[in-house]
């Protein structure tokens, strides 16, 4: 299954300071041993939103409305994410645990979410119900 | 590698008689060695003949012939076995000479096989992919309306 | 954090942590199966007091520190614990506490390749290999594995206990080979690993929750290999050739399970992510700036079928060119078969034939029943009706696939005609 790792903006990246040379090293460590156990399927890091343009439907049916940066709610938004795959949901919350933290001063923030994939978005009930007697089959099994 | 140490059936294990009791405990104590040796792999004893069902297969088209047990006492016939990883067919020949003999079978016999390794060939997946592969160009091949 | 959570975190940990732990381990120890008990013997430590003390900071240094003092343990009680020691004393040099001090501290990088290497040795059985790799380096239990591999449980446990035992009494050396040795022995690698690929992608039975699993450990595991050897132009083609295939692993069989061929495929819910890395996998084997191997090669394949937007799009010609190439590195019937079809799609049937005419002649072909069934799929496409049913007719013959059998029938039947 796979995992986004979403880092949350903070006032520092917004303001587009750059993080220091500790945390970028520590940061490439990271992404070095997320590779090196070959969960790591890729990442990147934003622009602050400054640079960002949001488009938004204000009304149903009706017309976009085009807004440019910046925004101003920092912790709504996203800095960057890393994509990880994984074999269940506890290992992608011990790699998250792992990410240094993101700022260092109070507001590092990483937001966890599972990516949809195909299978999730098939719906046959059919298939999805035989995953899930063998997957609770499986977890009796483990428990016995 | 894998030997498998067959007992012969005899008058005895055929008629149901139990062993002694120092017969059972000395095939204990040899089960065990091997098992602390690491070599042990499977032991069974076989309950007598009279239990059992014989099926003659006898080819292609008649069907298959089905008489019960017992059978003669042939030498075909076996009470037990002992499956045992060994280095070499020695050290199998070996281990078989310390199987206990039950008192009043003097005369019984052990036979010392290797078992066949699994025989199937290396699989090359490289060249399973390729044959996957020619298989979907064929039926694009096939799908394809005209030529030049 | 209930109990029952803990050991479901313990479970990840355990995942991530073991390959590691294990060949750490087994450097010290310089035995493979004496390694893994030391790193589960660790795993129990933790099993009974993370629960209270909770999970430390650093839990793979945690486990690696309870696993060595366990070793140190066993070495001073001197005395051997069990019977299970003292036969591998037998078996294997005895290390001394010095020797374990001395090899305490190494790039785990590189223990890891060294474990690979000894799981995956030629001592042992293809199956065995197999086997241990998933035990070893992906972390999978013994139900897990016999599951994918429609195997009983105990048929794999006893493969890898005699795995182990072989490894130990044949002294097989925790390294990485060096010189001419290596290739070869590389070779062994990628195949185990891209037959655990195999083993998942091809089947289309089995357990289908457990059998993508060993596609995704297979690629992990390349992803791995690709990290800790990054100079093998092979490593990163086998990567490139496993992300392509399993970018289309969903769309590849239908919602009722059955298969659905390239040609037919929603090329619109192939894995886009996973081409991206593919190419850029082949594209890191390209910069090594060596000749590509038969991996890179078949991934470089792949490659076109992926850039294509519709099947009418492939660019055939640049896959038979590829093909030839892989003759040269690879030769073998198949190579050849396949170029055949590419050559006709690109450039028709007629020069197809040709190159499957002169295989005709090939003494070790007589008996290959792909032979005459893409030249009569060939002969049929040039409208040589009679020529090809006679052809679809011998394929039929020679396999022993009973379904492939039917299949090559009812071509032949197709051709119009009567039966020769």
């Amino acid at each position: 299954m796979r995992f986004m790792m979403i880092v949350k903006a903070t006032t520092d990246s917004e303001a587009g300071v750059l993080p220091s040379p500790e945390l970028l090293e520590a940061m490439h460590r990271y992404n070095e041993e997320l590779a090196r156990a070959g969960v790591l399927l890729g990442g990147d890091g934003l622009h602050p939103s400054s640079s960002a343009i949001r488009i938004s439907y204000p009304e149903p049916g009706g017309k976009p409305k085009v807004v440019d940066g910046p925004f101003t709610e920092a912790k709504e938004m996203i800095a960057g994410y890393t994509l990880i795959e994984v074999k269940s949901r506890e290992e992608a919350i011990e790699w998250a645990l792992r990410m240094p933290d993101p700022h260092g001063f109070g507001q590092g923030q990483i937001e966890l979410r599972q990516v949809f994939e195909v299978e999730d978005l098939t719906d046959n009930p059919e298939a999805i119900a035989k995953e899930n007697a063998l997957r609770q089959q499986l977890e009796e099994q483990r428990k016995a | 590698m894998r030997f498998m140490l067959i007992v012969r059936a005899n008058g005895l294990s055929e008629a149901g008689i139990l062993h002694t009791h120092r017969f059972e405990e000395g095939m204990a104590e040899y089960r065990k060695a091997l098992a602390q040796a690491g070599k042990l792999l499977a032991a069974e004893e076989l309950q007598p003949s009279s239990s059992g069902v014989r099926i003659r297969l006898t080819g292609r088209d008649a069907s298959p012939e089905v008489c019960p047990g017992p059978f003669p006492l042939d030498h075909r016939l076996i009470a037990g076995y002992v499956v045992i990883e060994a280095e070499t067919a020695d050290e199998a020949v070996e281990w078989a000479l310390k199987m206990p003999v039950p008192a009043g079978c003097e005369g019984s016999e052990v036979d010392v096989r290797e078992l066949r390794e699994w025989a199937q060939e290396d699989r090359n997946p490289r060249v399973l992919a390729l044959e996957a592969d020619l298989q979907e160009q064929v039926r694009m091949l096939n799908q394809m309306q005209k030529f030049l | 954090m209930t109990s029952s959570q803990t050991h479901r975190t313990i479970d990840a940990i355990w995942r991530i942590e073991s390959p590691k732990l294990i060949a750490g381990l087994t450097r010290m120890v310089r035995d493979v199966g004496l390694a893994e008990d030391l790193a589960q013997d660790a795993l129990v430590i933790a099993l009974q007091r993370w629960p209270e003390s909770g999970i430390p900071d650093n839990p793979g240094a945690w486990l690696m520190t309870a696993a060595k003092r366990r070793a140190i343990d066993l070495l001073r009680r001197n005395k051997l614990r069990d019977e299970k020691y003292a036969e591998m004393a037998q078996t294997t040099e005895l290390y001394t506490e010095d020797d374990l001090e001395r090899n305490m501290d190494g790039e785990i990088g590189d223990d890891l390749l060294r474990l690979i290497f000894m799981t995956c040795h030629p001592v042992l059985s293809q199956d065995a290999r197999v086997a241990l790799t998933l035990r070893l380096l992906c972390g999978l239990t013994t139900d897990e594995i016999a599951r994918s591999f429609l195997t009983a449980e105990s048929t794999i446990a006893q493969r890898i206990v005699r795995a182990k035992r072989t490894l130990s009494s044949r002294k097989v050396p925790f390294e990485v080979p060096e010189g001419e040795e290596l290739q070869e022995r590389l070779s062994a690698v990628l195949e185990v690993i891209y037959l655990m690929f195999n083993e998942g992608y091809s089947a289309t039975t089995g357990d289908h929750w457990l059998r993508p699993l060993l596609c995704q450990e297979a690629l992990r595991l390349g992803r791995v290999l690709a990290e800790i050897a990054p100079e093998e132009p092979e490593v990163h083609g086998l990567v490139a050739l496993m992300e392509i295939q399993s970018s289309r692993f969903k769309t590849r069989v239908s919602a009722s399970g059955e298969p659905v061929l390239l040609m037919d495929q929603n090329r619109t819910q192939w894995d886009r992510l996973l081409i991206r890395r593919g190419l850029a996998a082949l594209e890191r084997c390209r910069k090594l700036g060596r000749p590509l191997g038969p991996y890179a090669l078949q991934a470089a394949i792949s490659a076109c079928h992926a850039q294509a937007p519709a099947a009418a799009d492939t660019d055939w010609a640049r896959i038979a060119a590829l093909y030839e190439a892989l003759s040269r590195v690879a030769p073998s019937p198949i190579v050849e078969l396949n170029r055949a079809v590419a050559i006709s799609m690109a450039f028709g049937p007629a020069f197809g034939l040709q190159l499957v005419d002169e295989l005709m002649h090939e003494p070790a072909l007589t008996e290959y029943h792909l032979l005459p069934s893409v030249r009569g799929d060939l002969l049929a496409k040039l409208g040589r009706m009679d020529e090809a049913r006679s052809e679809f007719e011998r394929a039929a013959a020679m396999t022993r696939n009973s379904r492939e059998q039917q299949l090559l029938l009812k071509r032949a039947a197709e051709c119009g005609g009567s039966p020769n």
